[in-house]
């Protein structure tokens, strides 16, 4: 039985948005009570549109941000806990820096995730300073071995961010995130901003490392082919809660929920003989300041009965790992 | 045998800058027929967006410079118009959907005036007779209320709904010719099928040209009959789309197809080029991929290979095309 590494009970993010002297502020529901475990040496995709929420819910696992209720519990110890209505951090400061080291993120841009005035000596220098390890460990060595990890050379580490190529500096921000020797990585779209050969590259490290280091990832990514191509288990996102969870095989070969099914049906095949039909969502992803009452998906979904407009379907068991969050669970395909 | 709607032959666009000449476009040659939808397939940087600059002539000049080769569209040399001539072709004839819409539309403007003052300048109407047409355009690209949105200003509406205004403002004169470029790539999954869906039945209802840039190989084998493919400012293959992905010949095609993670079949693992692709600038001469292929000889840093018929309608550049290096193996 896998151990699961990551857990979370009930998570919710909420954010003010506007508001003035007299006006009262939006609350955008970002994150809006999610169950989720990840288990030890697994690879979680989540997927969802631009806006459902994924990202903050990455960052909320690696105390980033604080979530506004619900609980995570990291490697059997409860990190986040929720007393009175308040999330409060359980790890003092320092145990949690010690924590930290557990967890790391990669990010999307790594343009805009890499400081422009470090060489990347100083980059990969950087984790071990913060965490006090300046002197335990050999920086030298330890820097090239990164280096090596990641697919670069040493000669590499004298240079600006601004001399490598996109897909090198992916590799930069992989490195960095390996420095601490980490557990659990939270990998926030890391391939959307590279081009195909590139981010068969990247995919193809990141594959690699989590062999070779016994890596756990949540791989965050509005791309289904790719979530399919590295993950073991996954989670479809929208506006803020799960609506599916299961294998890769349960989820993507039988999914039950119609915006699971839709989706799939809309993300195109690199196969020009393969033909089929195209379930066209209409309209656009409901707005998380004002998620329509009952299933979210309400509005978009084509087998809608009155009970999906009224009341919220739970996420149920409905064989094996396969959970799922509709009150019409399809079998195959929609009935459109 | 039928004239090619868009004929562009030996297509050279140069950009000259301060380190060195970068040929972005070198020596291109295909075909548009009418009613063809013909997918331009390539990573960042490999010229596709150029060539489609180029046929607008809206390459920025300095530093972009056309420096020789023909578009021919019917039967006319777009490269030889004068700019006013130039301008009533743009728009009217061969009309392009950019890949932003967000950074296309005019902020203080509502996005009906903005259909509207491209249908007056072309067809010589009244605003109010314009804005109509407008709204009749953007009621075709399956907007729900197309009254209300023509009213709308840019930063009122959704990523879909933007691309959707411009597609309507390309389509508005009905063009011949519709050059995507990149139209799905700032878009979520389930906004670019409808986009795809939309733009594939309006190509059929109007019965246009369409030219499909995009980095997408998934794209391209949902939407285009004909690819293609190219790299570092070259046309390495071209094509068949059936043909030329089940059928890859040029060790490059091979390459990108190997690289894409599909949703119907799990690979073992992605096949990626080792490598990233070349700096364009004072390339030498011969194959630009030499660096990354395992079959390159010396042959290969000589010259750039002619580009031979290996089936009919299929086309590639390469000394050693993929068929023959299996059977060598």
């Amino acid at each position: 039985m896998a151990r699961p590494l990551v857990e979370v009970k009930g998570l919710k993010k909420y954010f003010e948005v506007g508001g003035g002297i007299f006006t009262k502020p939006k609350i955008v529901h970002a994150v809006d009570g999610v169950d989720m475990v990840i288990n030890e040496g697994e690879t979680m995709g989540l997927v969802g549109e631009s806006g459902c929420g994924k990202t903050t819910l990455g960052r909320c696992l690696i105390n980033l941000i604080t979530p506004t209720a619900g609980d995570v519990i990291f490697d059997s110890e409860p990190f986040f806990k929720e007393y009175d209505g308040k999330v409060k951090l359980v790890p003092g400061k320092k145990e949690m820096q010690k924590i930290r080291r557990k967890m790391q993120i990669v990010f999307q841009d790594p343009q805009a995730s890499l400081n422009q005035r470090m060489i990347v000596k100083k980059v990969l220098r950087e984790p071990f300073i913060i965490h006090g390890l300046k002197k335990k460990v050999k920086m030298k060595e330890r820097i090239k071995e990164l280096l090596e990890l990641v697919g670069l050379s040493d000669q590499h580490k004298e240079r600006y961010p601004h001399e490598f190529s996109g897909g090198q500096r992916q590799r930069i921000g992989i490195a960095r995130a390996l420095a601490l020797n980490p557990k659990f990585i939270v990998c926030d779209e890391p391939v959307s901003a590279l081009d195909v050969s590139v981010s068969a590259q990247i995919l193809n490290l990141l594959i690699d490392l989590k062999e070779k280091l016994d890596l756990t990832y949540l791989f965050i990514a509005h791309d289904l082919s790719v979530v399919k191509h590295i993950s073991d288990h996954v989670s479809v996102m929208y506006v803020g809660k799960i609506v599916e969870r299961g294998t890769i095989g349960e989820v993507f070969d039988s999914a039950a929920h119609p915006y699971t099914v839709a989706l799939l049906s809309a993300v195109p095949i690199p196969d020009p003989t393969i033909k089929r039909k195209r379930i066209i969502l209409e309209g656009d992803i409901a707005s998380p300041i004002n998620p329509p009452p009952g299933c979210r998906f309400h509005t978009r979904c084509p087998i809608k009965r009155e009970i999906c407009e009224k009341e919220e379907p739970e996420l149920k068991l409905i064989g094996g790992t396969h959970y799922v969050a509709c009150h019409f669970p399809v079998e195959g395909s929609l009935p459109v | 045998m039928t004239m090619p709607l868009l004929d562009v032959q030996g297509l050279k666009t140069y950009f000259l800058t301060s380190v060195g000449v970068v040929k972005a476009v070198d020596d291109v040659t295909f075909q548009v027929e009418c009613g063809e939808s013909v997918g331009l397939l390539g990573e960042s940087g490999c010229g596709k967006s150029v060539t489609a600059l180029s046929i607008m002539r809206l390459v920025p000049d300095p530093p972009g410079k056309i420096m020789g080769g023909r578009i021919l569209l019917m039967d006319r040399n777009l490269l030889d118009l004068s700019d006013y001539k130039m301008r009533m072709i743009r728009g009217e004839e061969i009309a392009l959907v950019p890949q932003d819409p967000h950074t296309y539309l005019n902020p203080i403007m509502t996005v009906g005036d903005q259909i509207a003052e491209a249908i007056m300048l072309h067809q010589g109407i009244g605003k109010g007779e314009a804005f109509e047409k407008g709204v009749e355009m953007i009621k075709i690209t399956g907007i729900a209320s197309p009254e209300k949105v023509a009213k709308a200003y840019a930063h009122q509406l959704s990523g879909g709904m933007k691309q959707r205004i411009l597609i309507a403002m390309a389509l508005s004169c009905n063009p011949s010719l519709l050059i995507a470029d990149e139209i799905t790539t700032a878009l979520d999954v389930t906004v670019q099928a409808q986009i795809l869906e939309l733009i594939m039945d309006l190509q059929k209802k109007f019965n246009m040209s369409m030219l499909m840039i995009t980095h997408d190989v998934a794209v391209v084998a949902e939407v285009c009959k004909k690819v293609i493919v190219m790299y570092a400012g070259k046309i390495v293959e071209m094509g068949d789309v059936v043909s030329v992905f089940k059928n890859p010949t040029h060790p490059y095609t091979g390459g990108l197809l190997k690289s894409v993670p599909s949703i119907t079949e799990r690979k073992k693992r992605l096949q990626p080029f080792e490598g990233t692709v070349p700096d364009l600038v004072n390339m030498p001469p011969g194959c630009p991929l030499r660096p990354r292929c395992c079959w390159a000889t010396e042959e290969c840093a000589r010259k750039f290979p002619a580009i031979k018929e290996v089936e009919p309608g299929h086309f590639v550049a390469c000394y050693h095309p993929l068929f023959n290096a299996e059977e060598e193996k």
